[in-house]
């Protein structure tokens, strides 16, 4: 497969009068052609603001500091701000958690629809119309020309959530990023919503980068993992591996911490202990070593290096665990240390 | 645990066929005279046995909120009857529903609303110690310490205010302060939602280790379905103000009757691909319908695969299919 997306040590900061605030600390990812890859992790530890930097919407006190973001060979960090401005919407466009606050309320949905067609594209109106009505029913709204002229608080969340993702359609990106889209929804929306982003990705050969900290809506969408972490990831590989053989004490955690619908029988919850770390200071070593209950003394000094697992170049770890002088772990049940 | 009513002690609360509707001012009429009824709670009857744990699940807008506020008696019924722990307590003056109100306490999902923010923690949990006169002076600071520690947080944190903590740390604050009145009965409006997963399972385990130290009851109200299944005895599944299956919540996951829970559990992700992968999602058409003019017989036939022209002529009953596994459907 071809990377349409290669993000090389991307860095991002945010300059507050506390400090500075490493969001995004030095991430490395690719996303394939007509592949959905997901970034999960705890609230606070960067997804949004990688994705935001990729589209290099970082509002102020933030700045892209580092990296790179080449999208099909081209890197976005060098672009002129008009240049970037046609990437965002043509080539690369985003759905957010809550389409209540993206969609504007005074205008309808007809309107909202047919100005971001004709922002990318130069149609004339009823050709907009047009277009506008045949995404809405790409993403499955019934009767969709008597929707354009309905307004957002008349449709229900989850009628909401496909208009924004018509909207991020409407100009048949290459590539849309979610983020968090099916957080507000309820189970059975977020079902249908799930459903069509897989549907879309085959019908239309897109990428998607789908941002959660739910780990089972990742496990039916992804081919690819990443596991964020205090602003870094901390483990990326295939889905299957990544919930079948993960080998991050911290992916170990998410795991542990959610019940499974099928459990055959009660089994505690472990949690993760504390807190993710303040990224005004974040902890020297691995950034994960106050919450690990497998730190050994190195954890608390050197940060480790990210070195590939499992020997098929694909799947990839930062943790010391992973030196060869560093003691096994036991115990494993069903993947993780029980 | 026993497959029947739950545990094998005697109910602690009943719920007998309880309404809670809300007027809304019809639409064009400008006389306050008509109205129009939201059905929130529409006629339902459950059982919690003392120390059992019920799990109540459904979308959002089926009723959930409405019922945990009816029985705990902060909204007055539109009819119906809660017994606890022997006395039906819609029937209690204002004196003696005090009384019974300390041992009725709600945490709610949004612990930082739910907060005084001008208020010290400490003060916080101490509240319902004042409310009811339970301790004074050096008793009450002790107890509200011990009340802090009990939910994993430290003395220290008495003299703070709720903004200098987490998602977490506030949910325990919750926690402690409903603690403080000696309730025998805890109503959790989805008191995790807001969480994060590890998080979460922090919150869970507290109260799991709770329950079983002091022996507390609970109403677990989550839309969760995995979480609910993995902290209560029993389960009952809501779609539009009724109740329409009630059962364990591992003989609801292997057996589910109802069309509606079939559709519900088959939503919910699974955090493996493998298994996913297999999975056949039963996909709801549209949405929720209205709570005002809910459809007629069965609340759930619009959206339902299995329905009859029956189904929309006579409401089904919640009935007991055996071991107290109790369903509303006329085809299921
Ligand atoms: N506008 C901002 N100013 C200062 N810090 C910010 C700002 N936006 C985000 N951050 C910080 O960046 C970090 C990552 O945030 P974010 O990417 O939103 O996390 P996630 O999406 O994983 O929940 C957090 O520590 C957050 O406090
Ligand atoms: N105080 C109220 N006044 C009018 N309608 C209400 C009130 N509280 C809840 N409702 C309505 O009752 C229904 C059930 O709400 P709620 O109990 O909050 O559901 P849930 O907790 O399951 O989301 C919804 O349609 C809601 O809009
Ligand atoms: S490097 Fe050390 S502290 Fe970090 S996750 Fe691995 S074992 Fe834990
Ligand atoms: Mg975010
Ligand atoms: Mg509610």
């Amino acid at each position: 497969m071809d990377n349409l997306l290669r993000v090389r040590d991307l860095k991002t900061s945010f300059f507050t009068y506390a400090g500075e605030v490493r969001a995004v600390d030095g991430v490395n990812f690719d996303v394939a052609g007509g592949e959905a890859v997901a970034i999960v992790g705890e609230s606070g530890c960067g997804k949004s603001v990688t994705a935001m930097s990729l589209l290099r919407l970082i509002p102020e006190p933030g700045k892209v500091l580092a990296g790179s973001v080449e999208l099909a060979g081209r890197d976005l960090v060098k672009l002129k701000e008009r240049e970037m401005r046609h990437v965002r919407g043509n080539d690369i466009s985003m759905v957010f958690q809550d389409p209540m606050t993206s969609l504007n309320p005074v205008l309808t949905i007809g309107t909202q629809l047919m100005e971001a067609i004709r922002q990318h594209q130069k149609v004339e109106k009823d050709k907009a119309r047009a277009r506008a009505i045949e995404t809405l029913e790409m993403v499955k709204i019934p009767s969709a020309d008597k929707r354009l002229a309905q307004y957002p608080h008349q449709l229900s969340g989850g009628m909401r959530q496909r208009v924004m993702i018509a909207m991020a359609l409407s100009c048949h990106p290459k590539l849309v990023i979610c983020d968090e889209p099916t957080t507000s929804l309820d189970v059975t929306i977020q079902a249908q919503i799930i459903e069509l982003l897989k549907d879309l990705k085959k019908a239309t050969g897109m990428s998607i980068i789908l941002i959660t900290h739910n780990l089972g809506v990742v496990a039916g969408l992804a081919t690819r993992v990443i596991v964020m972490y205090a602003g870094k990831i901390v483990e990326y590989g295939p889905v299957n591996e990544i919930y079948g053989i993960p080998q991050h004490p911290y992916t170990w955690g998410l795991l542990r911490s959610v019940p499974r619908l099928d459990a055959a029988e009660k089994r505690r919850l472990v949690p993760i202990y504390g807190q993710p770390p303040d990224l005004l200071k974040p902890p020297v070593g691995c950034r994960f070593n106050p919450r690990c209950d497998h730190a050994m003394k190195i954890c608390r000094e050197q940060e480790p290096p990210f070195v590939p697992v499992n020997g098929n170049g694909q799947h990839h770890v930062a943790c010391w665990l992973q030196h060869p002088a560093a003691p096994a772990v036991a115990g494993f049940k069903k993947g993780v240390p029980a | 645990m026993s497959g029947g009513n739950g545990h094998n002690g005697q109910a602690l609360v009943r719920v007998e066929h309880l309404k809670k509707w809300f007027p809304v001012a019809a639409a064009g009429l400008s006389f306050g005279a008509s109205h129009e009824w939201v059905q929130a709670v529409d006629d339902i009857s459950f059982e919690i046995a003392k120390g059992e744990t019920l799990g109540l699940v459904g979308e959002s807008g089926c009723g959930k909120t409405t019922v945990g506020r009816t029985v705990a008696r902060l909204y007055e019924p539109t009819s119906g009857k809660v017994v606890f722990d022997g006395q039906s307590i819609y029937d209690l003056p204002a004196e003696e529903m005090r009384r019974v109100r300390r041992k009725i306490q709600m945490i709610f999902q949004d612990p930082y609303a739910s907060l005084n923010p001008r208020m010290t923690v400490g003060d916080i949990v101490g509240e319902p110690l004042d409310i009811h006169g339970l301790a004074k002076g050096d008793a009450r600071k002790e107890r509200i310490y011990q009340l802090l520690e009990t939910v994993g947080l430290s003395r220290e944190h008495a003299s703070r205010f709720p903004h200098e903590f987490s998602g977490g740390q506030r949910q325990r604050i919750g926690l402690a302060r409903s603690l403080a009145a000696d309730p025998s009965f805890i109503i959790c409006d989805e008191p995790i939602s807001a969480l994060d997963v590890s998080i979460q399972a922090q919150v869970v385990n507290k109260l799991q280790d709770l329950q079983e130290k002091m022996g507390l009851t609970y109403l677990f109200i989550a839309h969760d379905l995995a979480m609910v299944k993995h902290i209560s005895n029993r389960v009952a599944v809501m779609y539009l103000g009724k109740i329409v299956e009630i059962a364990d919540g591992f003989e609801l996951y292997a057996h589910p009757s109802h069309p509606y829970t079939t559709a519900l559990l088959s939503a919910i992700p699974i955090p493996d691909p493998t298994v996913e992968e297999e999975r056949r999602r039963i996909i709801l058409e549209g949405d929720v319908p209205s709570p005002i003019n809910p459809p007629s017989g069965c609340h759930f036939r619009t959206r339902c695969r299995l329905a009859k022209p029956a189904c929309s002529e006579k409401e089904p009953e919640l009935t007991d299919r055996g071991a107290g596994h109790k369903v509303a459907c006329w085809v299921a």
